[in-house]
């Protein structure tokens, strides 16, 4: 079955939930990383409601997408690309040329061959394709940002608190490994004079309370918002053709690192924000889809709001992606570099 | 039936507008856009580097004025001597505070350092630059346009627009979301015509870049787009003196 002439039109909409404190920087107050915010006038009073910016999850989009594709081709590890090509990959490329006619069978070519890029926009030569997804803000559930939230939370209990509820402060720590005896005895004898030296430095410097002790632990700080804060993010898909959706779920299911069903919808526990790699800013999605019926092929018009779950029409398209990208890896591989050049 | 219409966007983000005021025909254009098939927009002629924009078939009524030509004016601005607009007036909106919104491009050193066979990369330079691109953003709770056109049709072309201004792929100048998903726009007949010109008891308001009757080439510092594609330069043409912030009253509901 074909796609609609106009693609596949609808919103994705993600009600989240934060699992761990999410990290989110905007710069240092102090020592302190701030969260990011956004400033808004409500009602004649001047709010700053924290949010995750959609430029960030868009990229999160992109990236996972794009490694889900690779994964799919059967790329083993390694050179395969030049850096134009990664940038074209990671970050949608640049304009690097001029001229007033653009190559229009190179760019339908390479939507359809890496549908991924379709999806996230890029620019290569002198050609600039849009994104078909817009992506929004996340939100936080609290007082000020009712307005542009689901009517349902306003009997909610979050919806009453204020923003200032949301934010929380977390630590971190990291130490000087040049004054551990272990690390001591690998080091090598000039190292380690340098480094005695620099201790003398700082021990002849300290007076008063600071001059008790050396710690060798050294605190950062971050605003975080808390665990347990509920927010919404939503995902507008403009006109996807099939293996375009396929390539926006195939991003959201490898950017998570677990994924559940609650009540038929999909939920997906995807890390956002910074330091995910330390264990923060797990985030749990659970994902309703608000579809124009008329632009859904029939085929998926039935199992449409199981997205992400086991269908039998949706796994068949999900297969012939898989399919599509294995058997194209020579020709997406040539083309990816024609167009970054 | 072409009448008198207002347009009302319930904002859910603030906006970044870069200097047309918003004009309601060049939103409305976009959703024209979104709304042909996927082959209709690639068999357009492509916008970047063009020296001329194809007009969308827009469900508004247009004003005439007689135009010259001059030197920077695009020859085909003008049409049988004279020049065109739609009848849409540019954003009517009561700007509560300016902020501005800050996009970092990363390099992408780390997946360059895995998955490319180059040796180096220059980030402080060219193509592979770090940046922090810094944009100015307005924020309004509602914004209010003013026009003449079908309201089924401009109904139509809006449920294809979810936010209006630059960075709408990045979540700003979004709409808030009604509880069917569709974006929060109203359209909704309108007691008289101020797409144009709005005569009100404070006497006569311009609501949008008007051509300037009988130009000379000392107007064309005053030169502004006419009609959308607002960023391209091909629609620049000498206006009457236009002031956005004179609209502002006209966000009111009455």
């Amino acid at each position: 079955m074909s796609d609609s002439l106009m693609g596949i039109w609808g919103t994705l909409t993600f009600d989240c939930t934060v699992l761990d404190d999410l990290v989110h920087g905007a710069g240092n107050i102090g020592n302190q990383q701030a969260f990011r915010k956004q400033h808004l006038l409500l009602d004649g009073e001047e709010r700053e409601v924290p949010f995750v910016s959609g430029n960030s999850l868009k990229h999160m989009i992109r990236w996972n997408g794009v490694v889900y594709a690779l994964m799919q081709m059967g790329l083993s590890a390694g050179a395969h690309f030049s850096k134009a090509a990664v940038d074209l990959l990671a970050s949608g490329g640049a304009l690097t040329a001029g001229g007033g006619t653009v190559n229009l069978e190179r760019r339908r070519r390479l939507c359809e061959l890496f549908p991924i890029l379709s999806v996230c926009g890029f620019s290569s030569g002198n050609d600039m394709h849009g994104s078909l997804i817009k992506v929004s803000h996340l939100h936080f559930v609290c007082e000020p940002n009712l307005f542009r939230l689901p009517s349902r939370y306003r009997a909610e209990i979050e919806g009453q608190m204020p923003d200032g509820m949301l934010l929380s402060e977390q630590f971190g720590t990291r130490h000087d490994q040049a004054g551990n005896p272990l690390v001591r005895r690998l080091m090598a004898p000039a190292s380690s004079a340098r480094a005695d030296e620099r201790k003398a430095k700082r021990d002849e410097a300290k007076t008063g309370k600071d001059a008790k002790g050396d710690s060798q632990q050294m605190i950062y700080s971050m605003e975080t918002v808390r665990a347990g804060a509920r927010g919404v993010w939503r995902l507008h898909l403009q006109g996807l053709y099939k293996p375009e959706l396929f390539a926006v779920l195939s991003a959201l299911a490898q950017a998570s690192t677990e994924r559940s069903e609650q009540e038929g919808d999909p939920v997906l526990v995807i890390p956002i924000g910074g330091k995910t790699a330390v264990g923060w800013g797990r985030v749990s999605m659970r994902m309703t889809s608000t579809m124009r019926t008329e632009t859904i092929p029939p085929e998926l018009a039935e199992s449409f709001v199981a997205l992400t779950t086991d269908s039998p029409n949706l796994n068949t398209i999900r297969e012939s992606y898989q399919e599509h990208l294995r058997s194209n890896r020579d020709e997406i591989l040539a083309i990816l570099e024609e167009a970054a050049k | 039936m072409m009448e008198p219409l207002r347009i009302t966007a319930q904002m859910a983000e603030p906006v970044i507008v870069m200097g047309n005021a918003l004009h309601f025909d060049g939103i409305l254009a976009y959703g024209a856009y979104q709304a042909l098939t996927r082959a209709e927009k690639e068999a357009l002629p492509p916008l970047p580097g063009a020296d001329w924009a194809e007009d969308m078939d827009l469900p508004l009524e247009r004003w005439q004025r007689p135009g010259i030509a001059l030197p920077g004016v695009h020859p085909r601005l003008l049409w049988a001597g004279s020049v065109w607009g739609w009848k849409a007036s540019a954003a009517c909106a009561r700007w509560l505070s300016h902020d501005r919104h800050e996009v970092r491009k990363k390099p992408a050193v780390d997946e360059m350092a895995r998955l490319s066979r180059d040796g180096r990369v220059q980030i402080d330079g060219m193509r592979f630059k770090a940046s922090d691109k810094r944009y100015p953003t307005l924020w309004a709770p509602v914004i209010r346009w003013y026009a003449v056109g079908d309201l089924p049709e401009v109904a139509r072309l809006l449920s294809y627009v979810v936010g209006v201004g630059k960075l709408c792929g990045q979540g700003m100048g979004h709409l808030c979301f009604r509880d069917d998903g569709m974006p929060d726009w109203t359209v909704e007949p309108w007691h008289s015509d101020w797409s144009c010109y709005a005569e009100t008891a404070d006497g006569r308001v311009t609501m949008r870049h008007m051509a300037k009757e009988d130009p000379s080439e000392l107007d064309l510092y005053r030169a502004e787009a006419i009609r959308a594609p607002y960023h391209h330069a091909c629609r620049r043409y000498p206006c009457e003196p236009f002031d956005g912030t004179a609209l502002a009253k006209y966000a009111c509901d009455e």
